[in-house]
This record gives structure tokens, C-alpha cells and sequence, in this order.
């Protein structure tokens, strides 16, 4: 169990920059993952980690030890690769076995340990298996097995899930949570899919580029995004945007105002200073944030803080209806009650509280703080 | 539970070694003997080609530049070997390419014991160059050879004839030889290329009505082309570099009748010891296979897209 | 199709699969079988057989005298068992040899970034169209040079520096094959850098290694040229032997000489049928470029 922290790290290769400048710091025993789509650098920021890519700026620190230029069976962690990565020449036994075997660990302790893991990963019956005989499912097992066999400071994940089919997806993924509250080890994950990131996560670290947009608790990386990026990559469905003009005034009043919508919350719902601001926004919500209206006239009239449209799209997901109301150009998704029949076409309400919006600087995506 | 680095600074440094110094490491044992015993004798050998030197104890060294090579212009000897060497190589060229085309073909049919014949076949791929001049040697034996034993036997000859008394019997043979030797590695690397072919391709060439020789011509072949220019190529060098065989089967005769341009330059340096001609010669014929092999290679480049 | 079931065109073209087309494939496939068989099939017959059976005309073999004693003595000659065992000494460290070197050398070619890579892969290319008739005379002189004529040492280190080109070339496209993930687990699980390379990599290339591995020997054991020039009397090879034995006069019966040439083919061509299918592929592999 350590602590882990990279400080201005970058790696490139060639004239492409793959990570321009990643810091992070990983509390022991925290469940990290690097968050970002293919290309941003999460990977590459791994293998660093790993000591498997040379970092050309920078440094690692693992238990405030320096370890950027140690070699990868130096630094006593292990990873779990995308797609399994079992050796096809060794049996289960040999693939979870092969680290310990040159770590020079007794013979019958290697046995009782991978016996002991195969176990806890419901292996026991394949251990004489070739991989090959193994699904798909079960070679990522022994794949886990064979990173938890070492016992490490660190376990990597390289995407460990992507190769697995939805269903075996979604029991690796519990399986995995459940492993992390067992071992209680440092363990740095990396996915383009956010929900996995949100389910599994202590912290998230989302990544464009080859920098780090924002890095805190996963809660808060909901809750708080820091950047129109961040907020529209976390959550399902994807956080509605409206773009226009965003003006608060010293009393404290706001306006938001487009084309074609004109949006206007009259009170301050928070004591503090007021700052005004006038300037082109990002509106953000989610689809659980905004609220339907179904009687239009219920409106109180001083408050039109409501988006008008016509309903578009319906996907009922059985527990919940996700619609699409628009009005032209813009769309706000909006979570509704199942047993509510909404039909396209039919003209709605949909009311956008004040304290549930996001803004998001238009200049360069930053969140507004109001 | 994961051992701690060793402290021992000799392996540590070895272990965290920048990867592009790591790598030149590993390579330097080729690079030493590439070096020694390729790069070195090379250059010994241009440098001899500028000379002129008699192979004794010890040799006598006497710059003449590329008087050498202009000699080897008006060398008759030499220029007699240039229509040799040709009707070798051509032959070679056309029988390998025609055989290795037609057994391709046929292995990549699907039809029982297909796998025992691709055994069979690859046999003289094994067969060292110097035992195939041996069996050709005996396989037209004047006295005991099979061919005269089966043409006779067929009534096609009355008397046992003497192959190899005719120079243009001889460089056949020597030329079948080569070819029987060449058959397995042309065939396999055409059979690779051929299932290249995407099933599809057939398919849809069937559906317009194609029957096996249009399919031949205008979906195999066209495939087929970059890989058989290779071949054409490889036989073209092989053919240049010549000699093992000849050396057992015919021994460069009757008279002269076998000796192509590489039996010359090694009869050149250790039969004459006339070291400079022979160096000259090599240089000259490795040029032209170097020059050949990249086209070669350039082809095979294309091959690939 | 049972629409028209006596379409003619359609049950003469099924006639033809049928019955043509196998009598035709069997036919080519013979000729080329009895094409690459018969010099090695009648050497054969003659390493068995008293000379005087296939020198009269016409050949009268016969089963009764098939006898193996031209091999026994052969074998029992000093110097043609000594050029057997040269050529085992020699095939076999050159062929250990190409592996170990060009196992190193084909790793970072294949997986690290190594400068001008580029540079590395043309010369190996160029350096396999280098032909030997350039290089023996010098190669005789630095020999001699070395003090090293006329031993095995000589003929390893020509056979391994001429065979490494292409062994690299081979092993390279073999490792390319290999998931880069599959030696990062290995370095993860606490291989060195050579320790991925030997424990993981090779074991996971294994048919290529073994047709590599294949493909050296013989070409050591077949070489020729070198030998007849760098050896005279100790580290003669078979290959060597067998040509002194066809043009000297002093063997009087054919026999033993077709035996020799047996007992040259008789390892390699063993290796070829038992590891043919390893073999098919190396040599595919070997010339990709």
C-alpha cells in the first residue's frame, strides 16, 4: 500500500506530445482513474507509472521514493491489460505463478498463495487449463489473479474491461470494487467510459490532450465540474447545454438570453457578494436536474425561468423516460416519470432551477462560479 | 512481499539503461561480426580488385587501379562465360517460374493427401546444393544413369548417350539442377501469395459466369504478379551466384561448357591465383546482384500493399 | 437447381469437378512429386545396391542385394566420419549461435526505439545479397591471418555472420506477431528486459524459433564454398567431402559415394519431415519485407 504522485509529468514522442504536463497525487489505498477518450494521453500516463515508457519530463514518486528512472520489476506494482495478456505457453497455474516464481519464492508457498488467490477469484477448477481453453471472461480472472498473486504496492488497470461483452462487463466491474474493499490497495484505473470511472472510483482524473482538466473526488467531479469538457464527458445521459448571452446583475438578478429563448431568474437563492458578470456562457443541466412541467399555466408569471419546446425524442428505460424537448436549436434532456406518456410533438415546460445550473465560460469552457 | 531492488549499482544501471542504448547493446555482437566479416572483406576485396596479386606465400601487391576491370572487357574468357551464364539463367528462370506457377496452382486446390505432397515437395529445398549436382550427375550418367535407363527402356534411344560430352546438354542439366533445388522456396512463397486472394474476389467472379481460365487470368494472375516478378528475380540472381552445383555435376566441362560467370571467378582465383581479375570480377558480379535484389525488394514492397 | 434437372451445362460442369478435376490435380501432383523425388530416390537405390546392378544396361536392381554395407563402410572411414562430425559441430554452434545473437538482435528492431532502425534493417537486407565468391579470398586471407584456417572456428564464425541477416529478419517478423502487452506483463510481473525476451518472448515465438533454428542448421550444414576453401584436413565438412570423393578416381565403387551423399542428406532431410510445418511458414515469413 503506497502513495503514489506524478509532478509535471510529460511524455513524448517525437514531435507528439502525448502527456504535456500531468501532477497528481494518489492517496494510499484511494481507487484512482484516469478518465479521458482514446489519444488523451491516460494510457501513456500509465505506462509511466508502470515504468514501461520512458517519462521525458518529470517525476514519479511512490512512497515519496523517486522512482522515474527505476525499471518496471523494480517498482513492485502490477497491471491488468486490455486484453488479458495471459502467457499462451504457461498454464493458469504458470501464468499466476510466473511472478512469484522469479521473485524466488518457495515452491510450496507459491503453490498455497496462487491456490489461495484462485480461490477468491473462483479459479481453483482451471488451474491445469491452457489459456486458450479459457472465455473470455475467465482469462481476465486470471489475468487479476496473476496481478494480485504478487501481492503489489500498486495495481494498474489498462482498460481491463473493454474487451468483455456488456453483461460480463458490468460483474468484472462489481468484482473488481469488491476486490479494491478487500485489499484496500492503491490502484490506478484507466477507461474511456465514465460510468465505469463513476462506479469504481474514489477520485477520477479527467484527461484531455495530455493534461488533466480536473482531478478530485468523483462526487465532485459530478457535481462541480470545473469545465464544460468535464461536464458533458461525466453522466449519462449527457449533460444539456444552451448557449448564449449570461448577464447578472448587481441585485443579484439573471438573465440568460439567446435567439430564440429568453431565460430570467429575478432572486438571489444564496446570501454573499454579488459579482456581476456579462458575458457569452454555456447554460448547463441534467437531465435529472431539470423538471417537467406538465400544466404550462402552473408557471408562477414573475418566473420565467422555464424552457419551452416540443417534445422530440422519448427513450423509456423502464425505471426512468429520458425526453428530448426543443425548441430551435436548442434541446435539454429531461428525466421524467415512467407512467407519464408523452407522445413527439406534443408542446412542454420544462423548468431549469437556479441552483442546479452549470455555466461554463464560451471563451475557454471554465465554470462560471456564481 | 516484492523484492526489493537489487542494491548491487552494476545491474541497476543495466536494468534502468536508456532503451535506445539498451538496444544498441544487444545488437553489437552482429554489429562486430557484420563488421569483421562482412564489411571488412568487402572492402578487403575492392581494394584487391585494384591490384594486381599473385596468391602465394606471400603475396606480391602491385597497384594497377581499375586495370582490372577494363581487362575483364577484353577477356575472352570472360566473354565467353556472358552467352553461359545467360542461357543458364534463362532456363532456370523459365522452368522454376513455370513449375513453381503450375504446383502452386495445384496445392492450392483442396484434395486428399494435399499435405503429404507439400511434404514431398519441399525435399529438395534440403538437399545441399553440392548433393544435388552429385544426383543430377548420376541421374544422367552415361553408364548408369536413370534417364538412360528409362529412354531406352522406352525405345526413344538405342545406345546410352553421353550428356554431359555436349555443352549445351550440360548447362541444361546444370540448369535443371539449379531449378529442381529452386522448385520448393518459388512455390511456397507463390502459394502464400495466392492465399492472399480474398475468397470474395472468386466469388463474385463466379457469379459473373467466369470460368477457371478467365478466373486464372484476370483475378489469380494479376495477384500473382509482383510475387512472380520476385521469383524471376531470385532465380535471376541465383543463377549468378551459380557454382556449388556445377562444381559437382560437371566440373565447368566439357571444356569450358559449364562455366558461367561465378565458376569463373572462383577458377579465376584458386585455380590461376590470379587474385586481382577474380576480386574485380566478384565486385562487378556482386554490384549487379545487389542492384537486382533491390529491385527485387522494391517489388516485394509492393507486393505487400 | 432441381428446377432443371437435367440441365445439361450444369451436370457436365458437375462431371467435371467431379471426376476431371481430381484426375487431373493427381496427375500434376505425380509429376511433381516423381520430379522432386527421383535424384534422391535413385541415389538411394544406388548407396543400396552393388555397382554392378545399375552399371548394366538395363539396370537390374533387385531386392535381394539391398544391403546397407556401403554406408558401414563409409562410416567406418576415418576421414568421412571425422567430416560427419564437423559438420554437427559446426551446424549446431552456428545454429546456437544465430539464435542467441540474433534473438538480441531482432528484440530491439522489433520492439525498441532504436536510432536509425532503419539504417539497421537495409544493411541487414543488403548484407544477405552480398554473394560469397566476393568475399572468399579475403575471408581466406584474414583467416589465415587469424591463424584460424582449417578449424571449425573459422567456418562458425562465416556461417553465423553470413546466417544472422537472415535470422534476424526472420525472428524480427516472428516477435513483431507478439502483443506488445504480452512482454509489458511479463516486465510488470518482474522480468528484466532480456528476462521478457527469453522467458516470454522466444517460448511464445516457438514456431518460429523453431523453423529459424531450422533454417540455420541447414544452411550451415549445406554451405559449400567456405569450406572448401577454409578447410583442408581437420575441419573438412561432409558437403566438402562428398565433392573430393565424386572427382577423385580412387573409390572405384559408385556405391560409396552415393552413400556419402545419403549420409550428407540424411540429417537435414530428417529435420525437414519431421518439422515441415514450422518450416513452410519461416520461410514465408523470412521474405517479407
Amino acid at each position: 500500500m503506497s502513495r503514489v504522485s506524478l509532478r509535471h509529468v510529460a511524455k513524448s514522442f517525437g514531435p507528439v506530445q502525448a502527456v504535456k504536463d500531468v501532477t497528481l497525487d494518489i492517496p494510499d489505498g484511494a481507487f484512482v482513474t484516469l478518465l479521458g477518450p482514446s489519444g488523451c494521453g491516460k494510457t501513456t500516463t500509465l505506462n509511466m507509472l508502470a515504468g514501461l515508457e520512458k517519462v521525458t519530463r518529470g517525476d514519479i514518486f511512490i512512497d515519496e521514493q523517486n522512482v522515474t528512472k527505476w525499471a518496471p520489476h523494480e517498482r513492485g506494482m502490477a497491471m491488468v491489460f486490455q486484453n488479458y495478456a495471459l502467457y499462451p505457453h504457461m498454464n493458469v497455474f504458470g501464468n499466476i505463478a510466473f511472478a512469484l516464481q522469479l521473485a524466488k519464492v518457495p515452491k510450496a508457498q507459491i503453490k498455497e498463495r496462487v491456490h489461495r488467490v484462485a480461490k477468491a477469484l473462483e479459479l481453483e477448477a482451471l488451474l491445469e487449463r491452457r489459456i486458450s481453453q479459457l472465455s473470455g471472461g475467465q482469462q481476465q480472472r486470471v489475468a487479476l489473479a496473476r496481478a494480485m498473486v504478487k501481492e503489489p504496492k500498486v495495481f494498474l488497470f489498462d482498460e481491463p474491461l473493454s474487451n468483455l461483452d456488456a453483461a460480463l462487463r458490468t460483474r468484472m466491474r462489481s468484482e473488481i470494487k469488491k476486490l479494491h474493499q478487500q485489499l484496500q490497495a492503491t490502484s490506478i484505473f484507466v477507461t474511456h467510459d465514465q460510468e465505469e470511472a463513476m462506479i469504481l472510483s474514489d477520485y477520477i482524473a479527467v484527461m484531455r490532450e495530455g493534461l488533466v482538466v480536473q482531478y478530485g473526488p468523483a462526487e465532485d467531479i459530478y457535481r462541480r465540474p470545473q469545465h464544460l469538457y468535464v461536464a458533458t464527458f461525466i453522466g449519462k445521459p449527457r449533460m444539456s447545454t444552451l448557449s448564449g448571452h449570461l448577464r447578472v446583475t448587481n441585485d443579484g438578478a439573471m438573465t440568460f438570453e439567446s435567439d430564440t429563448i429568453t431565460l430570467r431568474w429575478p432572486f438571489m437563492p444564496q446570501h454573499g457578494p454579488i459579482i456581476p458578470i456579462d458575458t457569452q456562457a454555456h447554460l448547463g443541466i441534467r437531465a435529472e436536474d431539470a423538471q417537467l412541467l406538465v400544466d404550462a399555466n402552473a408557471t408562477a408569471p414573475h418566473s420565467s425561468d422555464v424552457f419551452h419546446g416540443e417534445v422530440t425524442l422519448v427513450e423509456p428505460l423502464g425505471s426512468d423516460t429520458f425526453i428530448e424537448v426543443s425548441r430551435g436549436g436548442n434541446a435539454i434532456v429531461v428525466r421524467v416519470a415512467p407512467d407519464l406518456h408523452l407522445r413527439p410533438q406534443i408542446p412542454v415546460s420544462v423548468r431549469l432551477p437556479r441552483h442546479k445550473l452549470h455555466f461554463f465560460d464560451m471563451a475557454n469552457g471554465n465554470r462560471i462560479d456564481l | 512481499m516484492t523484492k526489493t531492488p537489487s542494491p548491487s549499482g552494476f545491474w541497476q544501471r543495466f536494468h534502468r539503461m536508456d532503451e535506445s542504448k539498451f538496444g544498441l547493446l544487444l545488437t553489437l555482437p552482429t554489429v562486430i561480426l557484420v563488421l569483421i566479416f562482412l564489411a571488412l572483406p568487402i572492402a578487403y576485396a575492392f581494394f584487391m580488385s585494384l591490384n594486381q596479386i599473385e596468391l602465394t606465400i606471400s603475396p606480391d601487391w602491385d597497384f594497377v587501379g581499375v586495370e582490372n576491370y577494363v581487362g575483364l572487357l577484353s577477356d575472352t574468357r570472360v566473354t565467353a562465360t556472358i552467352p553461359r551464364t545467360l542461357y543458364f539463367a534463362g532456363l532456370n528462370v523459365v522452368v522454376t517460374t513455370l513449375m513453381a506457377l503450375c504446383l502452386a496452382l495445384v496445392l492450392n486446390e483442396n484434395f486428399k493427401g494435399r499435405n503429404w505432397i507439400r511434404v514431398f515437395i519441399l525435399l529438395p529445398w534440403a538437399v545441399a546444393p553440392v548433393v544435388s549436382g552429385v544426383m543430377w550427375r548420376y541421374m544422367f550418367h552415361q553408364s548408369y544413369g536413370l534417364i538412360n535407363a528409362i529412354l531406352s527402356a522406352l525405345g526413344l534411344i538405342n545406345k546410352y548417350v553421353v550428356w554431359f560430352d555436349d555443352p549445351t546438354f550440360a548447362l541444361s542439366i546444370a540448369s535443371f539442377a539449379t531449378a529442381w533445388k529452386a522448385l520448393p522456396f518459388s512455390t511456397l512463397i507463390l502459394l502464400a501469395s495466392m492465399q492472399g486472394i480474398s475468397e470474395s474476389l472468386f466469388r463474385a467472379s463466379k457469379m459473373d459466369g467466369a470460368n477457371i481460365f478467365h478466373r486464372f487470368r484476370y483475378v489469380t494472375l494479376p495477384h500473382l504478379r509482383p510475387t512472380l516478378i520476385f521469383v524471376v528475380v531470385l532465380q535471376i540472381i541465383s543463377s549468378l551466384q551459380a557454382f556449388d552445383v556445377i562444381f559437382t555435376l560437371t566440373r565447368g566441362g566439357p571444356g569450358q561448357g559449364t562455366v558461367v560467370l561465378n565458376y569463373l571467378t572462383f577458377v579465376n582465383a584458386f585455380e590461376r591465383l590470379s587474385i586481382g581479375n577474380a576480386s574485380a570480377m566478384s565486385i562487378l558480379l556482386a554490384l549487379l546482384i545487389v542492384s537486382l535484389s533491390g529491385l527485387s525488394i522494391y517489388i516485394s514492397m509492393g507486393r505487400k500493399k | 437447381m432441381s428446377a432443371v434437372p437435367y440441365d445439361l451445362s450444369y451436370s457436365m460442369r458437375q462431371f467435371l469437378y467431379d471426376r476431371v478435376r481430381p484426375i487431373i490435380l493427381y496427375a500434376l501432383a505425380g509429376i511433381f512429386v516423381v520430379w522432386t523425388v527421383a535424384p534422391v530416390l535413385w541415389i538411394a537405390t544406388m548407396s543400396v545396391q552393388p555397382e554392378i546392378n545399375y552399371v548394366s544396361v538395363p539396370p537390374k536392381l533387385s531386392l535381394a542385394d539391398v544391403s546397407l554395407r556401403w554406408y558401414a563402410d563409409m562410416l567406418a572411414q576415418a576421414d568421412v566420419a571425422a567430416a560427419l562430425q564437423n559438420s554437427i559441430v559446426i551446424a549446431f554452434t552456428t545454429m546456437t549461435l544465430c539464435l542467441v545473437f540474433g534473438a538480441l538482435a531482432a528484440y530491439p528492431l522489433s520492439r525498441l526505439q532504436l536510432p536509425r532502425k532503419n539504417w539497421f534493417l537495409t544493411i541487414s537486407i543488403v548484407s544477405r545479397m552480398i554473394p560469397s565468391m566476393v568475399l572468399i579470398i579475403p575471408m581466406f586471407l584474414i583467416m589465415r591471418q587469424l591463424r584460424l584456417l582449417d578449424t571449425h572456428l573459422s567456418l562458425i564464425i562465416v556461417y553465423t555472420t553470413f546466417l544472422l541477416p537472415y535470422v534476424i529478419w526472420m525472428l524480427k517478423n516472428f516477435f513483431d506477431q507478439i502483443p506488445y502487452a504480452l512482454e509489458a506483463a511479463a516486465r510488470m510481473d518482474g522480468c528484466t528486459r532480456l528476462g521478457a525476451l527469453f522467458r516470454v518472448m522466444i517460448p511464445v515465438a516457438g514456431p518460429g524459433v523453431v523453423a529459424t533454428a531450422v533454417f540455420a542448421f541447414i544452411g550451415a550444414w549445406n554451405e559449400f564454398l567456405f569450406g572448401l576453401i577454409l578447410s583442408t584436413r581437420l575441419a573438412v565438412p561432409i558437403t566438402v567431402k562428398l565433392s573430393a570423393l565424386v572427382s577423385s578416381t580412387f573409390h572405384s565403387d559408385t556405391s560409396l559415394v552415393a552413400a556419402t551423399g545419403m549420409l550428407a542428406i540424411i540429417p537435414v532431410v530428417t529435420l525437414v519431415f519431421v518439422l515441415n510445418r514450422y518450416i513452410v511458414r519461416g520461410l514465408v515469413e523470412g521474405v517479407k519485407y
